[in-house]
């Protein structure tokens, strides 16, 4: 368990609040409680691995909208929702949004201690994954123009002379374009590159290249 | 140099002389020129230095030398330094006792060539230079004057007068060069004491009190003093060239023109006016303008004086005067003043009396303190009045002095306004009226006091109205009972609508009379019997109320009863009537008629009934003769002759006889004839009266005889009039067509030849009765001639006619009434049977005093007495309880106070065996004549009823319970979900105990007693929700305590929070403070509340969240707690607010409709109310209206 995966517990029930916090760090989390939704969401991490531990029905904003928001920021966080009582609709809409589980109450308090652990699992998971993405959109933002122009001909995997005649410049340049290219984006060949950039989430990339990654990865569409 | 050629010279002297003078006005500073004109000098003298100078004189007269050029001081060190030393002035030397003095002293030419011995030299200052020789030469001025000198010094030779004499031109030019510096110099000091002078007259101008404005023709502002600027607040330069108009508001073109016409024949005029700052405001001004003219033009000069302080002092000044004139007019009347805006009252030195108040403030507070209370809020309206409308007015109220007095006070007010027609002031005057008003308290007590004696004076008191019909305007009790017309039928009503047309003629003619000749008139023995009956006889005194002009105005009567006295009275009118017989004896004629000499006397009297006297007729029979009517004269002789052929002791004959005026008199003639010694006729006495009114009245007796007859015959009653004995003298139409006999035939006979019922002894028993003057009245059967009889009711009633005594009577034909008689009594045999034998009420009568009277037969069955045990008991102590004994009696003496019954009530009463029956009560008061009244009791046992209304509370108790369990139902979900949050808490406490347990409690006590606590709390809960469901859900009989609808609120609330909360609803209360009890079922009230809760929420289901919001709200109304649950949902449309309330109906898809008609029993069985109010804003609100619990505790 690292120092950065902690549990956030909302509840408006205070009780339940102290009781599960009381639980949890017993078993060795890290707890945040808060008796709302608002103050929750004011206080939450954009930038780090954690799951939230949430009631559903909350005066002003409840369970199902705080997990529409944590989405919306693009929150890491991972959901557990607990509720008194949950009609069908509500608990298929928690789930298709990737909620963790939704647990009843009174629960058994293992059940939760498990979700707790799958949700931290799986919010490191995709803190991880957004880390590397952001390092890779890092390295796509130090390239200059006319290195951005090179490598997007080399992602269609056209040659160097093509790729010179193309934008009329003299082998030499281009081949000292390239291996800028491929220095700054901390890559050794051309495919690694591509894989590199295919392994982004291709929403996050820059308008221009995505359509040409497209292109690379899939050149019969 | 050479020596100066003598042809030559003047030539060229006369040059340069000219030269100078060019250069003398030319130059701006002349010293250039008088350097120039020594260098001139010295050159041509060939000398080796000199100076021009001017000649002055100090302000002490001494004159001295102001020198403006010198030679050789530029160039010889020596002399410069001199000059330093000795002219630290400037170029000044006073110093004349030298050779240049002695030019000066003398005017004349001075020539040294020694000059170290010359006596006129003073010796020269130490530095001046080595004088080796000298030439003074004066310098003269136009009018011969000295203006200055030119000094020389050592020519080679020495000088001489020639040359002095040649050197003369310059001299004089120079000469006129001094005097036109000194005319300027001249020029100049005057310029700086006119431009003095100015400056002093402008400050004088600036400073006079008075606004200076020099103006030109066009009124155009030439100048103004620093005064104008400062009170129109404008800059002097801003001034310049303004127009009257622009700064004066009230001025007007054709005044200006009719002001400048005025001013051009040399006027001075005065104006007022206002002038306008340069704010905009404004001040009276007081202006006088006078022309002048200045450069051949024409100007004004205006004086503008700001006379605001005298217009105010003016506008005082009236105030006090017209002050002054209030006061003035009403003599010994305090005016006042009320400020309006200060509040300040002021009081003239009357006032202080007048009010009572020797240390009146002069506030209106203080005013206010004086009123009596009762005042105080009339007299504030009256004032507001006053201002509001802004007549002058006047009002009238008490004050209570500082000595504890009540005056009276009246005051009459105006309103003072200011220019914009607020009122600013109140002033008025003030009087003490009290006097007055106990002379007027005085007048209405003596007014009443009168009224009273009018009223209860036994004798019968009423007033016509002449002018509107002879109308009764008073009537009073006496004139009630008398006339037996009760006031409120009389009063505006005449004698014609109550008594016959002839009687009523008969008084209004009196009445007419009285008023006319403005004098009482009596009427006795007036009978009057409007409404049948007995008649009463009356003396009646009828007068005129006059006016205050003494006009008569209306008519007064007093009328007494005089029906008992009239027996004796009318004895005694007939032995008055006999005296004035014989005090008329003075009007009878004597005649004494001498058979044998056939000579007849008559008496002066018996003239004068003919209108003669003394001689005027003879005594002879002829003179009798002659004037008896013939047509009377045969029947009078006869009498005559018969009278002595009989020998009657009484001779009496009636005939006319002629008058002297020629008109016929009545004579009756009496007389007896006189016997001589051998018992033959001697001669006759008798005596004429006259009888011409007699005989009149006997006419109109007659007339009026057939009238009443036919009056008398037209009677719907038959009337007969029977002698003493009974007989019958009279009878009318009537009697006849009703006993079926002739009018003859009825006549003689005795009243049992008609009257079956009758007997002789009767008759008798009646006949006493009817001599001692009563009247009789009884019922009897009258027997037609044809056998038949009929009911008759006879009123008898004796009177006295020519000392005889007859009875009238009155005969009605009562077939009709007996016949009704009979109905009623056969109906009330009914009802009495119908009483007597009801079997489901039963019937009481009773005496106030309890005494049973009647006891039907449902009573027995009801109460278990029979009628024998009952009658006669005391009802209260039979059928009452004991402790309800006092009560009881206390509604009876009431009801018998009254006259009222009791309203009908629930009684729980005692049967014979001890047992109780409920009964609903209703009482009758039945009033009696001459008796107390009787109490009827009509009693329906409602014992039954009573099971049933407690079994219907049972039932309505165990829907109310069924309601609520219904509610709890319908709150399952929300309920095990608010279970669920304590149990939920508890696992998760509970699991973390364990783990402590489990990892060793080392370091952990705490933390772990913190959980166990925890965990005891949340438990406690659980424990807490349930009761509340337990209590809510149990079956209690309804109990009324106090209850704090505050609490039940708030407990209400908590029962259905989760739900609310879950629906995000929101509660908002606004409960008032310290709300008083009321008296109340909890778990009722609690359910109605819980019930409108939601309601309210089902409403707000369909709106957005942020008008999810029921606010529920408690007040206290007076008598009553009202508590609301307004929500502001769907509301309620116009036609479902009529059924509301009814059981099963309701406008939700899964609602039963049975909610609020519970909760509508509920309140009315608190008795309070429940209504539904759609909201403006939208939603609804439910309004519960509950009476505030008198007792505390249990009820």
């Amino acid at each position: 368990m690292t120092e950065n995966t902690t549990v956030y517990v909302v509840d408006d029930d205070e009780a339940v609040l102290l009781s599960v916090q009381a639980m949890l760090s017993q078993h060795g989390y890290l707890c945040r409680c808060y008796l709302s939704a608002e103050e929750f969401l004011r206080d939450a991490p954009r930038d780090s691995p954690g799951c939230v531990i949430t009631d559903l029905q909350m005066p002003e904003v409840s369970g199902v909208e705080l997990q529409q928001r944590l989405l919306a920021s693009q929150s890491p966080l991972s959901v557990v929702v607990v509720t008194g009582v949950a009609d069908v609709p509500t608990t298929v809409a928690l789930m298709e949004r990737g909620a963790v589980t939704l647990l009843e109450k009174p629960y058994n308090h293992d059940d939760l201690v498990r979700a707790v652990e799958r949700g931290l699992a799986a919010s490191r998971e995709r803190w991880l994954k957004r880390r590397d993405e952001q390092s890779v959109l890092d390295r796509l933002a130090s390239l200059t123009e006319d290195e951005r122009r090179v490598m997007e001909c080399m992602l269609t995997g056209q040659p160097n002379k093509a790729v010179a005649h193309r934008l009329e410049l003299s082998m030499r340049t281009v081949d000292r374009r390239r291996q800028a290219v491929l220095e700054k984006m901390g890559v050794r060949t051309a495919p690694e590159l591509a894989l590199l950039l295919g392994a982004t989430r291709l929403s996050q990339l820059p308008s221009g290249i995505s359509a040409n990654v497209n292109q690379a990865e899939n050149p019969d569409i | 140099m050479s020596v100066i050629d003598a042809g030559q010279e003047p030539v060229d002297l006369l040059a340069a002389v000219v030269a100078i003078q060019r250069q003398f006005i030319a130059e701006s500073e002349p010293q250039q020129a008088f350097e120039h004109a020594l260098g001139l000098i010295v050159e041509r003298s060939r000398s080796e230095f000199g100076f021009i100078g001017e000649v002055l004189s100090t302000q002490r007269g001494e004159l001295f030398l102001k020198v403006y050029a010198t030679s050789g001081v530029t160039t010889n060190e020596s002399f410069r330094k001199f000059y330093e030393k000795n002219a630290p002035d400037g170029m000044e030397f006073h110093q004349l006792d030298n050779l240049f003095g002695a030019v000066i002293r003398t005017n004349k030419v001075v020539i040294s060539n020694s000059p170290a011995k010359d006596p006129r030299s003073g010796g020269l200052p130490p530095g001046h230079p080595p004088l080796k020789s000298f030439l003074g030469l004066p310098i003269f001025g136009g009018k011969g004057e000295l203006v200055g000198m030119a000094g020389l010094a050592n020519r080679r030779g020495g000088y001489d007068d020639a040359l002095a004499a040649r050197l003369q031109p310059l001299c004089d030019a120079l000469g006129v060069m001094i005097f036109s510096i000194q005319r300027d110099r001249r020029r100049r000091e005057s310029e700086a004491a006119l431009r003095a002078n100015e400056a002093r007259l402008r400050i004088f101008a600036d400073h006079v009190t008075d606004g200076l404005f020099l103006q030109d023709a066009e009124t155009r502002v030439v100048d103004v003093n620093q005064r104008a600027c400062e009170s129109l607040g404008y800059t002097r330069d801003e001034m310049i060239g303004m127009r009257r108009a622009d700064f004066d508001s009230e001025i007007t073109d054709v005044e200006i023109n009719a002001y400048a016409a005025q001013l051009a024949t040399g006027e001075t005029i005065a104006f007022d006016s206002r002038h306008r700052r340069k704010d905009g405001s404004e001040f009276p001004v007081e202006i006088r303008v006078s022309p002048l003219w200045i450069d051949g033009k024409p100007h004004t000069l205006a004086l503008a004086c700001d006379i605001t302080e005298r217009k105010r002092a003016e506008a005082k000044l009236q105030e006090s005067e017209e002050r002054l004139e209030l006061a003035l007019t009403a003599s010994r009347t305090g005016v006042w003043e009320w400020d309006i805006g200060t509040n300040a009252v002021f009081w003239s030195p009357e006032c202080y009396d007048i009010y009572g108040n020797k240390s009146f403030d002069g506030q209106a507070e203080s005013f206010r303190q004086m009123l009596h209370p009762d005042d105080l809020e009339p007299l504030g309206e009256t004032v507001q009045r006053t201002l509001d409308e802004g007549t002058i007015n006047s009002w009238e109220f008490r004050v209570i002095g500082s000595d504890r007095q009540v005056r009276w006070i009246a005051n009459c007010a105006a309103v003072r306004r200011d220019e914009l027609g607020r009122a600013i002031k109140l002033i008025g005057t003030a009087r003490d009226i009290t006097e007055q008003k106990l002379a007027e308290d005085a007048l209405r007590q003596s007014t009443l006091l009168l009224e009273n004696v009018v009223e209860n004076i036994p004798l019968a008191v009423f007033v016509k109205d002449p002018q509107d019909d002879f109308r009764i305007r008073l009537w009073n009790k006496a004139a009630e009972s008398i006339f037996g017309i009760a006031r409120e039928e009389m009063v505006g009503r005449n004698a014609h609508d109550y008594w016959p047309k002839e009687q009523a003629d008969l008084y209004q003619s009196v009445d007419q009379k009285v008023m006319k000749e403005g004098v009482f008139q009596d009427i006795a023995e007036e009978p009057s019997n409007p409404h049948g009956g007995n008649s009463v006889f009356l003396r009646t005194r009828k007068m005129p109320l006059f006016d205050r002009n003494g006009k008569p105005t209306l008519l007064l009567a007093i009328c007494e009863d005089i029906t008992a006295r009239n027996r004796s009275e009318a004895a005694l009118r007939e032995a008055q009537r006999r005296l004035e017989f014989t005090l008329q004896g003075a009007d009878v004629g004597l005649w004494d008629w001498n058979l044998v000499t056939n000579e007849v006397v008559f008496s002066e009297e018996w003239k004068s009934q003919l209108g003669y006297h003394g001689d005027e007729i003879a005594n002879s029979n002829v003179d009798w003769e002659s004037r008896v009517h013939p047509d009377d004269l045969p029947r009078a002789l006869t009498n005559v002759e018969n009278a002595i052929e009989r020998r009657t002791a009484e001779y009496r004959s009636e005939f006319r006889m002629r008058h002297k005026d020629g008109s016929w008199r009545w004579i009756l003639s009496r007389g007896s004839v006189i016997d001589d010694a051998h018992g033959k006729p001697a001669g006759m006495l008798g005596v004429h009266i006259d009888i011409t009114d007699r005989k009149r009245a006997e006419e109109a007796l007659q007339a009026s005889e057939s009238r009443y007859r036919s009056f008398v015959d037209h009677a719907t009653d038959a009337l007969f009039l029977q002698d003493h004995t009974g007989r019958v003298v009279d009878v009318n139409e009537q009697a006849c067509v009703s006993l079926g006999y002739d009018r003859d035939e009825l006549i003689g006979m005795m009243p049992v030849e008609f009257d079956s019922d009758v007997t002789p002894e009767y008759t008798e028993r009646v006949l006493q009765r009817l001599e001692t003057g009563e009247t009789v009245a009884f019922d009897s059967r009258h027997r037609r001639q044809d056998g038949s009889t009929f009911p008759v009711e006879v009123r008898l009633r004796p009177f006295r006619m020519n000392d005889e005594r007859f009875h009238i009577g009155l005969v009605r034909d009562i077939t009709e009434r007996k016949r009704a008689e009979q109905a009623l009594r056969e109906s009330e045999a009914r009802l009495r049977t119908l009483l007597e034998n009801i079997d489901r009420v039963a019937v009481q009568a009773y005496e106030p005093d309890g005494t049973i009277t009647f006891w039907n037969r449902a009573s027995e069955l009801f109460y278990g007495y029979s009628a024998e045990q009952a009658l006669g008991r005391d009802l209260v102590e039979l059928l009452y309880a004991k402790h309800t004994h006092e009560q009881e009696r206390r509604i009876m003496s009431e009801a018998l106070r009254t006259g009222k019954p009791p309203g009908a009530e629930e009684m729980e009463l005692v049967r014979h065996d001890g047992s109780k029956i409920t009964v609903l009560t209703s009482r009758v008061v039945h009033p009696r004549a001459g008796k107390q009244p009787e109490f009827f009791c009509f009693d329906v046992d409602i014992t039954d009823r009573k099971r049933a209304e407690e079994e219907l509370t049972l039932r309505q108790a165990e829907l109310l319970h069924a309601s609520r369990l219904s509610t709890v139902g319908q709150m399952v979900a929300e309920i095990s979900h608010e279970v669920a949050q304590p149990l939920n808490a508890i696992g998760n406490f509970a699991a973390a105990s364990e783990r402590i347990l489990e990892t060793g409690v080392d370091g952990q006590m705490s933390t772990l007693c913190e959980y166990v606590r925890a965990i005891l709390d949340q438990n406690q809960r659980c424990i807490t929700i349930l009761d509340r469901l337990r209590d809510f859900s149990r079956r209690a009989p309804a109990s009324r305590t106090s209850c704090d609808i505050g609490r039940l609120l708030h407990d209400s609330v908590d029962l259905v929070s989760l739900e609310l909360r879950r629906n995000q609803v929101r509660i908002q209360f606004e409960l008032a403070d310290k709300l008083p009890p009321v008296s109340g079922d909890r778990i009722q009230l609690q359910q109605v509340i819980v019930n409108l809760l939601t309601n309210a929420r089902d409403a707000l289901l369909e709106q957005p969240d942020d008008r999810r919001t029921i606010t529920v709200r408690a007040f206290a109304a007076p008598d009553a707690i009202v508590f609301e649950v307004e929500d502001h949902g769907t509301g309620l449309a116009g036609d479902v607010t009529v059924h509301l309330f009814d059981p099963f109906f309701t406008t939700k898809r899964h609602g039963m409709g049975i909610g609020l008609s519970i909760c509508q029993s509920i309140v009315k069985d608190h008795s309070g109310r429940i209504e539904a109010i759609s909201n403006p804003s939208g939603g609804a609100t439910f309004r519960v209206r509950l009476p505030i619990s008198r007792k505390k505790g249990h009820d």
